[in-house]
């Protein structure tokens, strides 16, 4: 009833299910994602572990900038990805402001951390029946036979581990807010599994769906919802393009959360982190950085973005080693 | 600082007092043209498209108006019947699309690519090969055909969605329309479509692959009538493939005095009937190289690998 | 300013009084004598009975010789000795005087005493006690609080025959010097939490307080939160229960609503019929009534999304009607929403203010206006009418949101009509980050539904049976998850 630490766990998985929701184009066959999930999960899940681990070491001015530059970015991405299925779907009707201002804006009323960590339960619930709703109304259309039986070659297997090694973000935050998480380590190892696992579930279902033509389809997701027709109501895509425009805002509002963190933001009595003088910054910087980056391929983008979380990570993993070693190696002072 | 803020607080208001005023940017229903239905033919080596819309100053939702449009590419007629029209087009309620019948393997690939890219919100469409008719003709029987393939759509459950056009890579399998009933075709890359009008090889090739769970036809030269819905399950062995399709509440009729009134005897020539068809077909989908029934995908799962010279066999269960 | 004590000159204390109560036409002054000792009564007649007084104490005096020699004396044989039942403690300054007479009480001055004797002789006109107007249930107590503070404790006590309840009774900081109680139950409410509110009640300072709701703003969290800090209750009943949560309930003088802290979201869908009806019904009830504020607050906003943005939601039978309907009105589907809701509203409001004489003429006038001759005339259309009446009308199933109701159904027209799906999800995740980001005294205001637990099914979303809702009652502070 009373919670003094509330945990972000839910926010985080949020997140990391917005990141393989919103992703334009599928990367393996499911056989190659199930064949590389093991190996993929102890990746990424020693990355961030060893992240948690050396961060409270290392973090100085240069690094903290480098992490808020880092959220940022994947926030301005996030809400292009989201805009562009709009305009897939809609197009001529919603416009980059309007995006920008429906996502953001309730991120203002999501200044506590309870209120980011409660949200994002009741929009992983959501998201759950809304998943669960829409496999029962393609299930007709769902045919094993598309199942692709693809041999397993070494580029197969290069281009599949590569694809599940993606570090996002979500991996790294409970670095930042040990206190809000009582699980410890087991919160990290807890979200690379899901994510994985709700990755290559996603595959499995389009490739039941789409079968060969998977790798062309374009926002494959939107394209299987669309032939959703469960009961009175057709079209089930505005279904799913509500539940998850609400999980970016609640992704954003944990992002500015760690940004907040991050920059040394004002703590007040009544748990409410972030300060409404820096929302209205933040509300400014994220309509000019998407402005900017509107016509940007999104697919670089997002490659540059998993290649600076993995040298982000590497960078404060070595700063973490030398730290430790010389800590280890210094004399002891009398 | 409380000066910027207040300026920032009055300027989101201004801003969304601006959208409250400027009318919103939703559309309202009159200024859009409903789409339901697109048929695309092919005459005189030009591309025809005719688009069934539904009639907005109707309570009835079963007038429609129709406008069509040619060009050298399905693409431009499209674009021609769209713009001879005054409203915003709207995809999002069609149903079904109709393709020429001598579609190849290649031309569908470019009809389900501009379907994708045209039909925004993307819709729910079933796809049919139309017989060859005159441009005027489907005109003038739009609604009629429209509302004809949605009663065989239901009447034989039939499942052919868009996605289901690409997803076997370099074959596809799509249902017809001859007359006033439904057949099945196979195109595949490089090769003579292959055509099933007759019901009893459409039907039996449209439950094993997949796009219907219904069979009603009579045969025996007319002299039986058969319904029954019916499920496949395909189990590979070493030796052949065995294809077990599964008949439930299935009712049999003898139409004339010469063919046997007991139920054994009528489901024994249903049987025959059925399998008679099956080895026919998959004689002419081995000469071809197509596999519509997805046997290889079972070889391969069951057996570690695809054998094109094992012998299918149909095996009907009556439940 | 320091309190200014009472003079030990008789004369003096009653010509203080003159000064400031003399133009009072009820203010009331006798001199007496009682054991040779020069006294004066003071009290206003209009809420405190000289009868009553008489009967209580004059008479008693009268009978029975007083043994004292002095006023001092006088006193303490009055307060210690004799049978009148006067307030235990003598009033020593002037202020706490002036209190006493506009509470109602009877202060008798003694001539070389500094200090009086107050006795309780309030008898002031005041409504009995009824059946709550705004809180409708079948079965269960048909009591209403009133608007007289003692009663409406002692209304609570006959429910709650514990010693455990306290019932904390404070003069707040106003012009008015209005009472007001806190009540809790010092067994089952978290210590801090009243600690903590009885701290808060202290600070508040305004102007008047005639109701419970004017402490509401003060006690909130977050300024921007639309959702209420507390609940409210006509029935001492519901007090009751909440108290029996380990709740507190704040009653003021005047103000026959009790104040229920701290509240959570499910309560506005809990009515007392619920716990009289089986959990079956009750159950069906309470998913109604979350179904209708879903409905009262997305309804239109959805309507005029599916409509103007998302036609391929709409079944087509539906749509052609709907093409014809919006086809004969001038205005956009938002602004005639946002119209016939507005103008719905006005004939609520102008029905509830108007004179009861003429209430049904507003009632009749605003059928005919809006149901027959505007959509005669084709200014609004019979969809978007139906609309917003459901709408309406799923409003009053949780009359206690009512405002919120209201207040978001705006919202959402306006941001669904602007934006479209995506307008429709902001509005949906500000109302979901307001429900969850409210913090009533640190516990969760979405308790028990969320997080989804067995909490959620026993009391929740919907209600257990008896026997096993009896063998845990949830109590605020003992269910830490």
């Amino acid at each position: 009833m009373k919670r003094d630490n509330p945990s972000l766990y839910g926010a985080l998985q949020l997140g990391l299910f917005v990141n393989v929701l919103l992703r334009a184009q599928t990367l393996f066959w499911t056989r190659e994602g199930l064949a590389t999930l093991l190996s993929g999960i102890l990746v990424t899940a020693a990355a961030g572990l060893v992240f948690a681990r050396v961060w409270p070491l290392v973090q100085c001015r240069l690094l903290r900038w480098a992490f808020i530059a880092l959220l940022l970015a994947g926030s301005v991405l996030d809400i292009l990805s989201l805009w562009q299925l709009y305009v897939a779907v809609y197009p001529d009707v919603v416009s980059l402001f309007g995006i920008c201002l429906t996502v953001l804006i309730p991120v203002a009323y999501l200044r506590r951390v309870s209120a980011i960590a409660q949200t994002a339960n009741v929009v992983l619930g959501l998201l759950l029946a809304a998943c669960v709703v829409l496999v029962l109304s393609v299930a007709e259309r769902l045919r094993v036979v598309n199942l692709q039986t693809v041999a397993l070659d070494a580029a197969a297997w290069r281009r599949a581990m590569g694809a599940q090694c993606t570090l996002y973000p979500e991996l790294l935050l409970p670095a930042l807010w040990p206190d809000h998480e009582k699980r410890g380590s087991h919160t990290v190892v807890r979200l690379a599994v899901f994510g994985a696992v709700f990755n290559v579930g996603v595959h499995l279902l389009l490739e039941l769906f789409f079968g060969a033509a998977m790798p062309d389809a374009e926002n494959p997701l939107h394209q299987a919802a669309r032939c959703g027709a469960l009961s009175v109501f057709d079209r089930l895509e505005w279904l799913q393009l509500i539940v998850w425009t609400m999980a970016v805002s609640v992704k954003l509002a944990l992002h500015l959360y760690a940004v907040t963190r991050l920059a040394g933001g004002p703590r007040t009595d009544e748990n409410s982190l972030t300060a409404m003088p820096f929302f209205a910054g933040y509300l400014a910087l994220m309509l000019l950085l998407c402005a900017v980056a509107k016509n940007w391929d999104f697919a670089m983008m997002s490659a540059v973005r998993n290649a600076a979380a993995w040298g982000f990570t590497a960078l404060a993993a070595g700063l973490g080693g030398i730290r430790w070693l010389t800590g280890f190696a210094a004399p002891k002072r009398a | 600082m409380a000066y910027w803020i207040r300026c920032a607080k009055t300027c989101l208001m201004a801003a969304a007092a601006a959208f409250l005023f400027a009318g919103c940017a939703g559309r309202p229903l009159v200024e859009r043209e409903i789409v339901r239905a697109i048929f695309f033919a092919k005459e005189g080596g030009s591309s025809h498209a005719v688009l069934l819309l539904q009639d907005q100053q109707s309570e009835d939702s079963s007038d429609y108006n129709v406008a069509s449009g040619k060009g050298d590419t399905p693409a431009q007629a499209l674009a021609d019947a769209e713009a001879g029209l005054d409203g915003v087009m709207f995809y999002g309620l069609t149903d079904l699309v109709a393709l020429p019948f001598h579609c190849s393997w290649e031309e569908l690939q470019g009809f389900a690519a501009l379907l994708y890219e045209t039909a925004q919100p993307s819709p729910e469409i079933t796809l049919f090969l139309l017989d060859d008719r005159t441009v005027s003709r489907l005109q003038e029987t739009a609604g009629q055909l429209y509302d004809e393939m949605q009663a065989a759509e239901k009447k034989y459950q039939l499942c052919c969605g868009l996605e289901s056009v690409l997803c076997q890579g370099e074959e596809a399998e799509l249902p017809c329309w001859q007359g006033d009933d439904y057949g099945f075709a196979v195109l595949c890359r490089g090769q003579q479509t292959i055509r099933y009008v007759e019901p009893v090889r459409a039907q039996l090739a449209a439950v094993l692959s997949g796009q219907s769970r219904q069979l009603e036809f009579v045969f025996a030269d007319d002299s039986i009538s058969c319904r029954t819905s019916a499920s496949v399950l395909v189990q590979a062995q070493s030796s052949q493939t065995c294809v077990f399709l599964r008949l439930e509440d299935t009712s049999l009729t003898a139409l004339t005095d010469q063919v046997p009134r007991g139920e054994e005897q009528l489901r024994q020539l249903l049987a025959e009937e059925l399998q008679n068809a099956f080895s026919q077909m998959c004689t002419d989908l081995k000469a071809m190289g197509a596999d519509p029934f997805r046997l290889s995908f079972w070889q391969t799962c069951l057996q570690g690998k695809p054998d094109d010279g094992l012998p299918a066999v149909l095996s009907v269960e009556f439940a | 300013m320091p309190k200014q004590k009472l003079s030990a000159s008789l004369g003096q204390n009653l010509a203080y009084l003159q000064q400031i109560f003399g133009a009072s036409s009820d203010f009331y002054t006798k001199k007496l004598t009682l054991g040779q000792i020069p006294c004066a009564i003071a009290l206003f007649t209009g809420i405190s009975s000289p009868e009553k007084l008489w009967v209580m104490a004059l008479d008693a005096l009268e009978r029975c010789p007083v043994p004292a020699r002095d006023g001092r004396q006088l006193l303490t044989y009055l307060l210690t000795r004799s049978v009148i039942p006067a307030e235990s403690t003598p009033i020593r300054v002037r202020t706490d005087l002036v209190e006493k007479l506009s509470a109602g009480m009877s202060v008798l001055l003694i001539d070389g005493c500094p200090a009086a004797m107050a006795v309780s002789t309030q008898e002031m006109p005041q409504r009995s006690v009824g059946q709550p107007n705004g809180e409708g249930d079948i079965r269960g107590p048909q009591e209403a609080f009133t608007e007289l503070l003692r009663n409406n404790i002692s209304l609570l006590r006959r429910q709650f025959r514990t010693d455990t309840l306290v019932a904390e009774v404070k003069t707040a900081n106003t012009h008015a010097k209005t009472e007001y109680c806190l009540c809790y139950d010092r067994e089952l409410a978290p210590p801090e939490m009243i600690d903590t509110l009885r701290r808060r009640l202290e600070q508040i300072r305004i102007p008047v307080l005639l109701d419970s709701a004017y402490f509401a703003s003060f006690l909130k969290q977050d300024k921007l939160n639309l959702f209420p800090a507390a609940a409210y209750t006509e029935r001492p009943a519901t007090a009751c229960a909440r108290l029996c949560e380990g709740k507190a309930v704040i009653l003021v003088s005047g103000s026959p609503y009790a104040m229920v802290v701290p509240s959570f979201f499910s309560e506005h869908f809990e009515s007392l019929d619920d716990y009289s009806s089986g959990a079956v019904f009750a159950g069906m009830i309470r998913v109604l009534k979350y179904i209708a504020f879903l409905l009262s607050v997305f309804g239109p906003g959805l309507y005029v999304m599916a409509v103007e943005f998302a036609p391929e939601t709409i079944p087509i039978k539906l749509l052609a009607k709907l093409a014809q309907a919006e086809a004969s009105t001038p205005l956009p589907l938002m602004l005639e929403m946002l119209g016939v809701t507005l103008l719905l509203e006005i004939v609520r409001e102008a029905g509830l203010r108007a004179p009861k004489s003429i209430g049904h003429t507003v009632s009749l006038v605003g059928a005919l206006i809006l149901g027959e001759t505007a959509v005669s005339a084709g200014i609004v259309s019979i969809p978007v009418l139906t609309m917003a009446a459901a709408a309406t009308v799923a409003t009053l199933a949780v009359p206690s949101l009512y405002e919120q109701s209201i207040l978001f159904r705006f919202i959402v027209i306006v941001l669904a009509g602007a934006f479209g799906l995506p307008g429709l999800a902001g509005g949906a995740v500000i109302i979901l980050a307001m429900a969850c980001g409210t913090e009533p005294f640190g516990y969760d205001y979405l308790f028990p539904l969320m997080p989804l637990g067995r909490a959620a099914w026993q009391d929740g979303i919907v209600r257990t049976i008896w026997s096993k809702l009896a063998e845990k009652g949830y109590v605020v502070g003992k269910d830490e998850t």
